[in-house]
């Protein structure tokens, strides 16, 4: 297709770019003079709608801590696990030997000699070590383990029998009993023979201070022609017990003293907190016990410690110590579950947070049968899976009063203003709408290389955030606004130059703490943060 | 930086060889042939009447109703503050230029016949004062923070066509009244044309949080490659691409024997742009830029270029035009004329013109004075005054002479810029030249009894 060119919006536009040219020098445009350009850009530099969790998770994974009631009262929820224990921690039955030699005494040797033979027909007992030892144990139930029994034939006679445990029967309630003979053994040579203890039960005699276990032996011994017999050692027995597992075991377990060392619960909302006090109106400590241990237990919280690492302050709370457990009824029943709770009532709780701690700390003290034996008939017991568990539900309602309670952070940064040669300053401004009965300071020091302070942001600490007007319930009904602006000149910004830190420190107070005011926070308090800036520019048209 | 900127004042002050419709020194002045662009109600002054191809009437027009060059510059000094201080809300570079590439008309009796072509470009390029004075000032000045900044009148506009167009009249009551028409076969050649446009932007005075919200509908044949595809097929006029159709009507109604009162409505109607035709709409959207997320920030310092790079996602989705191939309508710009005229004597005329001129969708006003005195028989001179949107004053000034069959004519809207153009911002000629057959005195005028 010809193409051809005619008036057109490109003939317009070249005719247009000649004009311009044409008239663009015929007005000696080198001449020209120019106001410098001073725009004023206002932008926005971050913001920030924080709600009760934002504000409060900026310490810690506290989504899940905080609770809320139904007023929407906000409260911090610390449960865990502070105590346990497990029958492996009260009470052991660990490996464990008898060894005993049978002897022909004179008599017996030209008994065998005569051709009439003799016989060990007798019953012998020997302790079950168990650990603590002035434990009565009743009866004990393997959940597994061995029993090896050895013998060695000594003289070279003929020896038949068996040797029955006394009070061992296996899961089928028979009498352990192991068989003895010198047929094929060479005199000297020991023959051992195994039982597994799974489902055997054992029920020693109680001394008044061993538990007993007792072997009876059947063995008779006859002539060999090819030896003379004589008096002394015949026969060497050796029971080994071993790798016991108890399924459960009664008894009396006597005073058994449980010690913890002492365990923690960190309250980390306080992390980042220098310093301060946070007053509650209240607090609840509940202990919740749950117990399959067949016997009761006298138990006391006896060190329990607010602690402020910072600082090293510390403030005992004081805890009952008349803390009784009965203790599972029947060996197969149902657990003990037993709730201790603490308030303002019964302790110090309250003194929990002031000061603001980090970590409080737990000790526990326990006793069993403070009353001495059991009933004949209810006799103490554990299950191989019988527990003590202790746990802690900490409920902090978010009700009191906040005192200078100081954060502090530093930041290491590298401050360059050199590529703003066309700003003449820059104005910084601050806006919060703070919804929270908080208010808070702040102050931003720079530091240089040696941490020697060489700018402040403020003059003296600026109150950033102002806490939010309260009703007479200390809730909060007026979010207040306050705006903050911070300039940055050339000169300043040349002093920042050498900065190599930041430290920002703020002080948080609740509203009329002075008069020790008691505000809430509530689940619906809000805290909107807008920082911006205008760069003040200053181009030099050239 | 200082010549960038001095190119920007210049096109601003001077426009370029685009035009707007804004002439009214000539309008209704019936001495010239042509007088049937401007209204369609007259039989002319001769028989017989043929323009010279292109020279035939060539108009030219750019105004620029922002400021001048004095007002922008001063003894060397450019005078950027307060320059913007004085510009309209909305201000306009209006182009126009019309060439007649023939055109003839033959009178019988009480009707007149005519005909012609002519190719016709017009542009409007539209800025507001506040794009002027965020550029200059900055969104967080004192005067602009806190308000939104309207851009709805940032327009780009231009349309380039062929127009064939045949008109008639005739006179009745005794040629005390005229009726014409003429009617306009539109050829398109390219369009730019901003349908829409409604920009703002809002700097909150205390967040400085930064909302931008608009729509727009732009709609345009021209691509990156059209200008080089421009081609003689476009003037074909039976190339079927890009037609429309656009319909004068005019009235002259002489209702004392001195006075007369004309009116006249132009170049109604519209093109219907099919040739890469290309529709650009974003419907109506707000972003607002409060900032980086301050949480995020401390969760993670190093964020700040992913949360960047977030916003200006955001922003081009929010603010991205549905791209649509698709034939559209455009109009044609009209024009609408009032006139009332006092013929004092056969030498000396009064006429005085309201007018109404449409550029893309926007209108235009002015009023005019017009005296014209005939010197001897073949000299009329013209002269008034002019305002031009009722606050910008124009000096327009233009003659027609009758040498024996030749009929030549030029003028201007604005004589200030001829002299002064320093101080003016519109800048208008006029030229004309033709062949007429059957002068005025072998024309019978009949004037009402």
């Amino acid at each position: 297709m010809e193409k051809k060119t005619y008036l057109s919006p490109k003939i317009a536009s070249i005719s247009l770019l000649i004009l311009a040219f044409i008239t663009l020098h015929s007005c000696d445009v080198d001449n020209l003079k120019y106001d410098d350009w001073k725009p004023v850009v206002a932008v926005p530099l971050a913001y920030s709608d924080f709600d009760v969790y934002d504000v409060l998770n900026r310490t810690d994974s506290l989504q899940e801590l905080l609770v809320v009631d139904e007023d929407g009262l906000l409260a911090l929820n610390y449960k865990g696990e502070l105590f346990s224990f497990s029958l492996d921690e009260l009470l052991d039955i660990p490996d464990q030997n008898y060894n005993q030699t049978l002897q022909l005494s004179a008599t017996m040797a030209s008994t065998i000699e005569s051709g009439l033979g003799a016989s060990f027909s007798d019953a012998i007992e020997f302790p079950l070590n168990i650990d603590p030892s002035d434990v009565r144990v009743d009866e004990v139930v393997f959940l597994s383990g061995n029993v090896n029994l050895s013998y060695t034939i000594l003289q070279n006679e003929v020896f038949e029998g068996s040797i029955t445990f006394g009070n061992l029967v296996d899961q089928n309630n028979t009498p352990l009993s192991f068989s003895i003979s010198s047929t094929g053994v060479n005199p000297g040579q020991t023959i051992t023979e195994s039982f597994d203890l799974t489902g055997a039960r054992m029920s020693p005699n109680y001394d008044g201070t061993e538990n007993l276990i007792a072997l009876d032996f059947g063995i008779s011994i006859s002539n060999n022609p090819d030896n003379t017999a004589v008096s002394g050692d015949a026969l060497n027995i050796e029971v080994d017990l071993s790798e016991i597992n108890i399924d459960y075991i009664t008894g009396y377990f006597g005073q058994l003293s449980i010690n913890t060392d002492q365990d923690s619960v960190r309250i980390k909302i306080f992390d980042n907190i220098i310093n301060g006090t946070f007053a509650l109106e209240e607090a609840f400590i509940d202990l919740n016990v749950e117990n399959s241990f067949g016997l009761p237990v006298d138990f006391s919280l006896d060190d329990v410690t607010s602690f402020n690492l910072e600082t090293g302050e510390e403030i005992d709370l004081t805890f009952p110590t008349d803390l009784a457990l009965a203790g599972q009824t029947e060996l197969n029943g149902t657990p003990e579950e037993v709730t201790f709770s603490f308030n303002n009532g019964n302790t110090n709780v309250v003194d929990l947070l002031e000061p603001t701690p980090k970590v409080v700390y737990f000790a526990l003290n326990a006793t069993s049968n403070p009353n001495g034996p059991p009933p004949p008939d209810q006799p103490n017991f554990i299950r191989h899976d019988s527990r003590l568990d202790v746990d802690i539900d900490v409920l902090l309602p978010l009700k009191g009063y906040a005192q200078d309670i100081l954060l502090i952070d530093t930041l290491d940064v590298d401050i360059e203003f050199d590529e703003f040669e066309e700003v003449d300053s820059i104005e910084f401004k601050i806006r919060t709408l703070n919804g929270f009965p908080t208010r808070g300071d702040v102050q931003v020091v720079f530091l240089d290389e040696l941490q020697t302070p060489i700018d402040s942001l403020f003059l003296e600490p600026s109150p950033i955030i102002l806490s939010g007007l309260v009703n007479s319930s200390g809730i909060v009904d007026t979010p207040v606004e306050n705006t903050q602006v911070v300039s940055v000149d050339q000169a300043s910004a040349d002093n920042l130059g050498n900065t190599d830190k930041i430290v920002v420190i703020a002080v948080l107070n609740t509203i009329n703490n002075q008069n020790e005011d008691i505000v809430r926070f509530m689940d619906d308090y809000r805290l909107k943060i807008n920082l911006g800036a205008k760069i003040y520019g200053n181009i030099a048209v050239e | 930086m200082k010549k960038l900127l001095s190119l920007i004042i210049l096109l601003l002050i001077l426009g370029s060889s685009v035009q707007a419709q804004i002439a009214t020194n000539y309008v209704f002045s019936d001495e010239a042939a042509s007088i049937w662009m401007n209204n369609p109600a007259s039989l002319g002054n001769e028989r017989f009447f043929i323009g010279l191809p292109v020279l035939g009437g060539i108009d030219a027009n750019a105004v620029h109703n922002g400021f001048t060059y004095d007002d922008a510059i001063t003894n060397d000094q450019v005078n950027i503050g307060s320059t913007i201080d004085q510009l309209r809300n909305e201000n306009d570079l209006l182009f126009n230029s019309s060439f007649q590439l023939f055109n003839f008309g033959l009178r019988l009796g009480n009707w007149h016949f005519r005909g012609g072509a002519q190719q016709v470009i017009q542009a409007r390029i539209t800025y507001p004062k506040s794009f002027m004075e965020l550029a200059w000032k900055g969104n967080g000045h004192p005067d602009l923070i806190g308000r939104r900044l309207d851009f709805g009148g940032f327009a780009v506009n231009a349309m380039a066509y062929t127009d064939y167009f045949v008109g008639v009249s005739k006179s009745l009551m005794d040629n005390r009244l005229t009726l014409g028409a003429n009617l306009h076969y539109l050829q398109g050649a390219d369009v730019v044309y901003t349908e829409q446009s409604s920009f703002g932007l809002t700097t909150d005075p205390d967040t400085y949080a930064l909302t931008a919200d608009g729509a727009f509908i732009l709609r345009t044949t021209v691509d990156e490659d059209a200008l080089d595809s421009i081609s003689a097929d476009y003037l074909n006029p039976f190339n079927g691409a890009n037609a429309g159709f656009s319909l004068d009507l005019g009235v002259k109604y002489r209702f004392l024997e001195k006075f007369e009162l004309q009116a006249s409505a132009m170049n109604v109607g519209g093109i219907r742009w099919d040739r890469n035709a290309q529709s650009y709409t974003l419907g109506k959207t707000s972003f607002t830029y409060n900032g980086l997320d301050l949480e995020d920030l401390v969760d993670n310092p190093d964020s700040t270029t992913s949360q960047l790079e977030e916003v200006l996602d955001s922003l081009s989705t929010s603010f991205e035009p549905i791209e649509q191939a698709g034939s559209f309508n455009a109009p044609s710009n009209a024009r609408f004329y009032l006139g009332f005229g006092y013929e004092m004597n056969e030498k000396n005329h009064l006429l005085l013109t309201a007018a109404h001129l449409r550029s893309f969708n926007k209108g235009f006003n002015s009023v005019s004075a017009m005296y014209r005195h005939k010197f001897g028989r073949i000299l009329w001179v013209r002269t008034g005054a002019q305002l031009f949107q009722f606050d910008q004053f124009l000096w327009p000034v233009g003659l027609t002479l009758n040498a024996g069959p030749v009929q030549f004519g030029f003028g201007t809207d604005n004589l200030i810029a001829a002299f002064a153009p320093t101080k003016s911002g519109v800048f208008t000629g006029h030229f004309q030249i033709g062949l007429r057959f059957g002068r005025d005195g072998k024309v019978k005028k009949t004037k009402p009894e």
